[in-house]
């Protein structure tokens, strides 16, 4: 039975309910933290040695599809009605806007330490403790638009820069890849500080807090964000119906990428799965 | 883990004033030049802080750099006061070569390890600010006391099983992968 995923401004105050309940009881469970630890587990740069899965790498859009099913499946496990809704930044641009609403996610964090003081994930209501972090902190963090230096969420325009390439990934297959729709939407852009920060990246920046590290999974904001992610691969996918993940084949022993990044049809750790079979998600979940 | 132990302050010493770039021509024999003629660096940083505070940004320019002299140039030290924070830079041989990734350079804010990361342009990065690089190792520890703030300190919420300081080489992880050999599916 193929189900939904829905923009979250358009979910009812009952299902708004049963999303959080449905995190915070695969959080009680230790299920959650799970997803935190092998996020922080599989960041690796492009300058280190060893395979690049998540990040820096082809594979970023479909690791995240499968991260993102995981936590569904987890989710859903809890109670079957829910499915992860996506945060559209383009058109959700405001702090006090959804997702970060007090029956959502709560607002942005207080001035002095940036701990979120409203909505469910409130570190008093004591079901919310970070407990897999590269910090001490136990409270969950935010500084949404980093009022200290004001920036801005990345726009439909950057969104539609990535859209309009009509090559999923180039070489060096990294985070210098300057064509390719993967880097484009990844966001490792030319250039230094605010500039560099496209898309998929800036938003995590925009967020602030734990978005900002390698702990970002702890902000349940993370399953809407790459949801979002995921259903622009897929608009990408329909624009450009004949191109598929690359590369093809692996980069072979010449190649600096040789033995580190994931080709189509090749295993991607820590799943038994491939490139090629995440894909088409059309049996599983559609957008609407 | 990193220390600058007295011993070690023998030769080079730099004290920027506030208002005025580090411009002191350094002998790279120790191999801290790429430390200590990072004045882009206080000059950028001293724009950030500009309006944010006065004194914060007195703290920031208050670094010195100290060397190991006669014994060998192979290791460097550098520390600073920070926001506060103090931040502890030691590079040995392999972080001088580079031949190792981010091997030789190591990191401390507050006697706790940064972990460091290198991108494949030969810029840094951290576990606290996964989304962005930086120039240099100082550069990168900089950044990272900025995303601590005031309180939190590094190392895991429980206080073990820290996640700053490891390999960073994925180990396989376990649990939530399951047993799925297929694509995408309920």
């Amino acid at each position: 039975m193929v189900y939904t995923r829905r923009d979250v401004g358009t979910l009812t105050r009952a299902e708004r309910r049963r999303f959080v309940a449905a995190l915070i009881e695969v959080k009680r469970r230790g299920e959650y933290d799970e997803f935190v630890r092998m996020h922080i587990e599989y960041f690796l740069p492009d300058g280190e040695n060893g395979r690049r899965t998540a990040h820096m790498a082809p594979s970023f859009l479909p690791w995240h599809r499968r991260f993102v099913l995981d936590m569904e499946r987890a989710l859903r496990r809890v109670d079957e009605s829910v499915t992860v809704p996506y945060w559209d930044w383009t058109r959700d641009r405001a702090s006090t806007a959804v997702p970060w609403t007090e029956d959502l996610l709560g607002g942005t964090g207080r001035r002095s330490d940036r701990q979120v003081m409203t909505g469910p994930f409130a570190y008093r209501h004591g079901r919310w403790t970070i407990k897999e972090g590269i910090t001490d902190v136990e409270y969950l963090m935010r500084d949404l638009g980093r009022p200290r230096d004001p920036m801005a969420l990345p726009t439909a325009r950057d969104v539609e820069d990535a859209l309009a390439d009509p090559v999923y990934d180039t070489a060096p297959w990294n985070s210098r890849s300057a064509k390719g729709f993967r880097n484009k939407l990844e966001g490792w852009g030319p250039g230094r500080g605010a500039v560099s920060w496209r898309n998929h990246n800036r938003v995590h920046r925009w967020v602030g807090g734990h978005m900002v590290s390698g702990a970002s999974v702890n902000d349940p904001v993370f399953w809407m964000h790459h949801a979002f992610v995921d259903l622009v691969w897929s608009r990408w996918q329909r624009r450009h119906r004949k191109a598929r993940y690359l590369p093809a084949k692996p980069p072979g022993p010449r190649d600096a990428q040789y033995g580190r990044i994931v080709a189509r049809h090749e295993r991607m750790p820590p799943w038994d799965v491939t490139p090629d079979e995440l894909e088409d998600h059309s049996a599983v979940y559609r957008y609407v | 883990m990193p220390t600058c132990k007295s011993s070690m302050r023998s030769r080079m010493r730099i004290r920027p004033s506030p208002g005025k770039a580090v411009t002191e021509s350094v002998d790279t024999a120790a191999g801290c030049s790429s430390l200590a003629v990072d004045t882009t660096e206080f000059v950028g940083r001293r724009h950030m802080l500009r309006g944010v505070s006065a004194s914060v940004a007195g703290v920031a320019l208050a670094p010195f750099l100290v060397a190991s002299g006669t014994t060998g140039a192979e290791r460097a030290c550098f520390r600073e006061r920070y926001r506060g924070r103090t931040i502890v830079v030691v590079a040995d041989d392999g972080g001088l070569l580079g031949d190792d990734a981010s091997g030789g350079w190591h990191v401390t804010v507050d006697g706790r390890p940064l972990h460091l990361m290198r991108r494949v342009d030969g810029s840094w990065m951290t576990m606290v600010d996964h989304y962005q690089s930086y120039p240099t190792p100082l550069a990168a520890a900089r950044a990272a006391v900025d995303e601590l703030g005031p309180t939190a300190r590094l190392g895991a919420p429980s206080g073990i099983g820290s996640r700053t300081d490891d390999g960073g080489t994925p180990s396989g992880g376990q649990g939530i992968e399951g047993d799925h050999r297929n694509g995408v599916h309920a």
